[in-house]
């Protein structure tokens, strides 16, 4: 019942509504848009590399038409077919004069200039031609596979560990205790530089490494939920019928311990997408050539002034997707803490 | 008090020991290091072997890393980054600037983020306080190198504001000029993290009866905040702001790459990556150094701070 009325005020929250949508449109777009194309996310195209954006239909809007501003060319080439095929350039501007030659700056159709008059490219293509369309979305789905596949590990390993402390209580929660503490004084740069150096680099390191200690959090909050559950009667009551430890631990107590479990969980997620992202732009993370997305960040960061759009799309992808995880966490906690409910 | 500081100061070099021992281990003895190049000329292997003391026994040759480093600061010398330069040097040279840029992040976060927490905690419910709210959420969530990234195109690209890339060399006003924009990239998240923490605390000693009772007899709301509740909030989180410079010191890493900083973050990585062994330890054993000393100097604190310790 606790629960229910805590799911009603969480929908309640505008933010958090808006978050899920959100959050809940990327995850889709990470499934479908790898497929939404023809292009492969490691098919290199050598005659299309660093395009700018051109979506069919938004072109005419003048935005994501495939377009790109060429600095300093000189005004006695412009006539070269082979250069700028007719209908490339766009405008021509800044005209001046440098050392008796006279320079231009143009606007051109990169996608006619490349001989290319008919290819669209969605979101631009990368330094090998490659679509960035598919490598986001294909980017954007690998870290979430990553981040939900070490929250929930975490989730495991913290709640069979808080419970095995908070249930049994004596030498074992001690023993198990100090274990969480020595893991939570380990320095936490130097083990992942460590770590990586041992097992190199790659999704599974990854996932090793934000499971190494990300779980000692949630193992604390499960144990002091079943030292406040375990002496109450509806526990008794099952022991007297003769339920197992392991029943009362997983069908009395859980269901009424869990929810700050769920809570704790869902406030990991954006924690472990910016961990992933944070190793891959390092170059640390996942191995070449899946994308991810602060692989995507670190791929495009030579190129930031020349091709912005390369960058902007997965820092925003990456920030929405930081966000709302955020924002449902918050609109989780908010949700379950009653304290609030009563302070408005 | 005393006792526990001690205690724990001696657990912290044991931890430093073991990391260490284990760093020591691993990056002696994972294959694919530099010895296993089949390229590398005879000399130079037998310079390496030399240096390293390989075939003797692991204890001896542990033990002889420690003495070096202690009785001569000898870390060993770089092999692949810098080739043939010692390893101290490069460390030497290259911390400053990456201690000059946490320093000024946490002195930028500091008062910024209390001065908005107070701001957001006098506002509950008012416009302000709902703008500083959303502000911190929107804050701690984009990472510090989207951030940085974000700062470099359209402050230093698009508006030519401050330099795009850092200056090494020139006068000190055009190097602190060109780390302007780095330090705020990375002030933003432990801003927004203690506007989040200090809020959440100022709003329950709103609650207080001390509070009310200053603000009962006269004292404006901004007054009450900052003579008696700011005081009484900020102290349990000295520990949680003591730990945020690890945080702060990680994302270093990802600053200096965005903005080309020659500082401990390059020769992390470069090291961990190339398998420069005697670097790579090297700032291992920094950055351990580093965290530890963190994590030391907050639990003192947590334990200076604890009220049944105080009032007892």
């Amino acid at each position: 019942m606790k629960k229910n009325s805590q799911f009603k005020r969480f929908l309640k929250n505008k933010a958090a509504a808006l978050s899920l949508i959100c959050a809940g449109l990327i995850v889709i777009l990470s499934i479908i848009g790898p497929y939404m194309n023809p292009h492969g996310f490691n098919v290199p195209y050598p005659n299309l590399t660093h395009m700018p954006p051109r979506i069919p239909g938004v072109e005419r809007l003048g935005i994501f038409d495939g377009s790109q501003t060429l600095r300093n060319r000189q005004a006695a080439g412009l006539g070269n077919e082979d250069t700028y095929p007719t209908g490339s350039i766009l405008r021509i501007f800044n005209h001046r004069f440098e050392h008796g030659a006279e320079m231009v700056d143009l606007r051109v159709n990169a996608y006619i200039m490349r001989g290319a008059g008919d290819e669209y490219r969605w979101f631009g293509t990368d330094y090998l031609g490659r679509d960035l369309w598919t490598r986001l979305w294909r980017g954007t789905r690998l870290s979430l596979i990553i981040a939900f596949s070490a929250v929930i590990i975490n989730t495991v390993i913290g709640v069979i560990f808080g419970a095995l402390c908070g249930y049994y209580g004596g030498k074992v929660d001690l023993l198990l205790m100090r274990v969480t503490e020595v893991l939570d004084s380990l320095p936490q740069i130097a083990l992942f530089a460590l770590l990586i150096m041992a097992i190199g680099t790659g999704v599974l390191p990854i996932v090793f490494a934000l499971c190494l200690r990300g779980w000692t959090g949630t193992a604390r909050i499960v144990r002091a939920q079943f030292l406040r559950y375990k002496t109450q009667e509806f526990v008794l009551a099952a022991r007297v019928i003769g339920a197992s430890d392991a029943r009362i631990i997983f069908r009395h107590i859980m269901p009424v311990a869990g929810g700050p479990v769920i809570t704790r969980a869902a406030s990991a997620i954006p924690g472990a997408i910016f961990i992933e992202s944070f190793f891959a732009y390092l170059g640390l993370g996942i191995a070449a050539p899946e994308p991810s997305l602060g692989i995507l960040m670190a791929d495009a960061r030579l190129t930031l002034t020349v091709a912005p759009t390369q960058t902007l799309f997965p820092a925003l992808v990456l920030s929405l997707l930081m966000l709302s995880f955020n924002m449902l966490a918050f609109a989780l906690r908010e949700a379950g803490d009653v304290r609030d409910s009563f302070n408005k | 008090m005393l006792k526990y500081t001690i205690k724990r100061f001696a657990l912290m070099l044991l931890t430093l020991f073991a990391v260490i021992l284990i760093a020591f281990i691993i990056i002696r003895y994972i294959p694919g290091s530099l010895l296993d190049d089949p390229n590398l000329t005879d000399d130079a292997r037998a310079v390496i072997v030399a240096a390293h003391m390989e075939g003797q026994p692991l204890h001896t040759q542990f033990l002889s890393y420690i003495h070096r480093i202690f009785r001569y600061g000898d870390f060993g010398t770089s092999r692949i980054v810098e080739p043939g330069v010692p390893v101290f040097g490069i460390i030497s040279r290259r911390l400053p600037v990456t201690a000059a840029i946490n320093a000024a992040a946490l002195l930028l976060a500091l008062p910024l983020g209390t001065l908005l927490a107070v701001t957001a905690a006098l506002g509950r419910g008012k416009i302000s306080g709902k703008a500083v709210n959303f502000m911190s959420v929107v804050l701690v969530s984009v990472p510090s190198f989207v951030l940085a990234t974000l700062l470099r195109y359209f402050i230093a690209f698009r508006l030519d504001l401050l330099p795009i890339l850092y200056i090494p060399g020139g006068g000190f006003f055009e190097q602190a000029r060109s780390l302007i924009l780095p330090v705020l990239a990375l002030a933003v998240a432990p801003t927004a993290l203690i506007i989040r923490l200090l809020r959440a605390e100022l709003v329950e000693t709103k609650n207080t009866d001390f509070y009310q009772f200053a603000a009962a007899k006269g004292l404006s709301r901004s007054a009450a905040m900052r003579r008696h509740a700011l005081p009484y909030s900020t102290i349990p989180l000295i520990p949680v702001i003591a730990l945020m410079f690890t945080d702060v010191l990680a994302g270093s890493l990802v600053v200096e790459r965005v903005f080309s900083i020659p500082g401990m973050g390059g020769i992390l990585i470069d090291s961990v990556l190339t398998r420069d062994l005697d670097l790579a330890l090297a700032v291992i054993i920094f950055f351990t150094v580093a965290e530890l000393l963190v994590l030391f100097i907050a639990d003192v604190l947590l334990a200076v701070i604890d009220p049944e310790i105080k009032f007892s």
